[in-house]
């Protein structure tokens, strides 16, 4: 019991344990956004079940009616309705599906290629190396908005389109970090010891560089993520995101720019799904950085 | 330094070229009839139209193509807008102005708030200071800029109508354009300095300098902050990418007459000279900037010897 209570004198004179050991969980663990994105997660799963109105049908006379709590509201758009009359409320459901399931393809995407990049150009050094950080620069010095608006308007919007898009011009973050990683993990001796006992560079590649840089590559992700969701929004804001009917965020948002005198409420709570979205994932990326790899936090 | 300057001088060259070859390639991509993107036959005639095609050298191979209107574009002519039906960098050249102030307006926006938050934030780590900056910069790196555009005319424009919603004009038309532009570029600028004075005030020359007894002011701007400003100087580049993205985003949401808007119109309108020319100059400012960062980086750092 005396042990104890030098160990944990604050505990003891604080009545309840229970709660200060609350407060310290709440401190320590990302408690909020991981509640936030539960919350959109479970809107994205269970989108019809959960949106009260269809999300692509209104009716005119209901258009651009105020969320419920304002003059003129009812209770049966939460909300509000754009100028087509439709729900709101269930339109940014069903947008959370595009936003997730657009964001988890292209992140795993990037990922992959770019991870692949910079291991290969970190372990082929030389000529390759060259010549695969140059197209890296070329393709940050590219302006990715104008690009994805010409393509999209030579071969028409379509969802493969946009996934392909964003997966190649995510490549270069992954890629520049990754090969930094691999440069100084290839001296390593269990490396040479691996490659004097006869191992293939795709081996060496997969068995040995790969676990080395996967923590930042899991980092790289998760401090990605809200940028993704945040370039998908500025696509669909433009018109050449996900084509309508589809309800993506940033198109709500656009379709409420020529109503801000008298219906703000269409532009407002689809931004702000989108800022809620990306404050979670942006939160939730900074702790899993702090806590698996503190040497990002001078270079991200 | 000599050589490395040359050395990335024909980097940049080199990546504009490959530029070129990737903007040439949009124009001949779809299988189209790559003249639609020059000309509209229906106001110019049938005659015009074959004979833009023999100038662009339509029956002759892709590369002899990219020849001609590669030459066109080293002298400075990317051909006439289809839109206005006037030289493509004449129009580019009369929105120029608007776009530098805008982007003179934000950039004063992301330093004169990015630094100095920063600085204060690492200064007063744990205090409601550190708290309200990191606020400041997690909300700014999560919101879209259309979407806080949008949402400053309505608080600033049409409810308070204190700013106008948009255009060219005098002092009041920069403010909510430039904090559309430059929230997330300061966000950007706090984070990085915030951590690289958190970083440098660890080190042990600090801590010397404070057992010699310098003043706390001296300690952070003179010993302290001169070297926090390496980190972000590094990661300018990245900076730089959102900042021009930025720029083409607000100058949509608020109307202004600058090279980004004038960007997405010359796309939506399939006006292929305009494009063209505007890619140019937005891959041109990118790299010409990130020369000068990697320059001021040695300037900062006299560590630093390229080599």
């Amino acid at each position: 019991m005396a042990t104890e209570q030098a160990i944990q004198p604050g505990a003891t004179r604080t009545r309840g344990i229970s709660s200060w050991r609350a407060v310290r969980f709440v401190r320590d663990w990302p408690v909020l956004p991981v509640a936030i994105l539960a919350v959109f997660a479970i809107f994205a799963v269970f989108a019809p079940l959960i949106s009260p109105h269809d999300p692509t049908t209104g009716r005119l006379p209901d258009r651009a009616t105020p969320p419920a709590w304002l003059e003129g509201g009812s209770t049966k758009f939460l909300l509000g309705a754009d100028t087509q009359g439709r729900d709101i409320f269930s339109r940014i459901v069903y947008g959370t599906r595009v936003s997730l399931a657009v964001a988890g393809i292209v992140l795993v995407g990037g990922a992959v290629g770019g991870t692949a990049l910079g291991l290969i150009s970190g372990w082929a050094g030389g000529q390759v190396d060259e010549f695969l950080m140059r197209v890296v620069d070329f393709m940050m010095a590219t302006p990715f908005i104008l690009v994805a608006l010409v393509l999209v308007i030579v071969f028409g919007p379509s969802v493969e389109l946009i996934i392909t898009l964003l997966i190649v011009f995510s490549w270069d973050s992954f890629g520049r970090q990754i090969r930094g990683e691999t440069l100084q993990l290839k001296t390593r001796e269990y490396v040479a010891a691996a490659q004097i006992s006869g191992a293939s560079t795709y081996r060496i590649l997969y068995r040995h560089l790969l676990p080395g840089v996967f923590n930042t590559v899991m980092v790289i992700m998760s401090l990605r993520v809200g940028n993704l969701i945040i370039t998908e929004s500025i696509l669909s804001y433009l018109g050449v995101g996900i084509p309508p009917p589809t309800p993506a965020w940033g198109l709500m948002v656009a379709e409420g720019r020529n109503y801000l005198n008298t219906a703000w409420w269409i532009s407002f709570f689809p931004g702000l799904a989108i800022l809620f979205t990306v404050l979670a994932f942006n939160f939730l990326g900074d702790w899993m950085r702090d806590r698996f790899d503190p040497r990002l936090r001078q270079q991200i | 330094m000599k050589r490395f300057l040359i050395r990335r001088l024909i980097y940049g060259v080199v990546l504009l070229f490959a530029s070129t070859i990737f903007i040439f390639a949009l124009s001949r991509a779809g299988g189209r009839d790559p003249r639609e993107m020059f000309m509209s036959e229906n106001i110019s005639g049938r005659e015009a139209w074959e004979a833009l095609g023999k100038e662009m050298g339509l029956d002759r191979p892709l590369a002899v193509q990219y020849g001609i209107w590669l030459g066109g574009v080293v002298r400075g002519d990317f051909g006439t807008s289809v839109r206005e039906q006037r030289n493509a960098m004449d129009l580019v050249r009369e929105r120029l102005p608007a776009t530098v102030q805008l982007a003179i307006g934000s950039f004063m926006f992301t330093v004169l708030l990015g630094i100095p938050l920063g600085v204060l934030s690492a200064m007063s780590r744990g205090t409601l200071w550190d708290y309200a900056g990191r606020a400041f910069a997690l909300l700014g790196q999560s919101m879209p800029a259309f979407w806080l555009g949008i949402m400053l005319i309505i608080i600033f424009s049409v409810q308070l109508e204190l700013l106008p919603t948009g255009r060219r004009g005098g002092i009041e038309h920069y403010i909510l354009p430039s904090i559309t532009v430059g929230w997330f570029t300061a966000a950007g600028l706090l984070r990085l300095v915030r951590s690289a004075m958190l970083e440098v005030t660890d080190s042990e020359f600090i801590t010397y300098a404070r057992a010699k007894g310098v003043g706390n002011r001296t300690l952070v701007w003179k010993h302290a902050f001169r070297n926090a400003l390496i980190p972000p100087l590094t990661y300018a580049g990245l900076l730089l990418g959102s900042f021009l993205t930025g720029t083409v985003i607000a100058e949509h949401v608020f109307q202004w007459p600058g090279i980004g808007r004038l960007a997405i119109t010359a796309v939506l309108d399939n006006d292929f000279p305009v494009m063209a020319a505007t890619m140019l100059l937005f891959t041109s400012i990118y790299v010409a900037t990130s020369l000068v960062v990697d320059l001021l980086y040695a300037i900062v750092d006299p560590r630093i010897r390229y080599s």
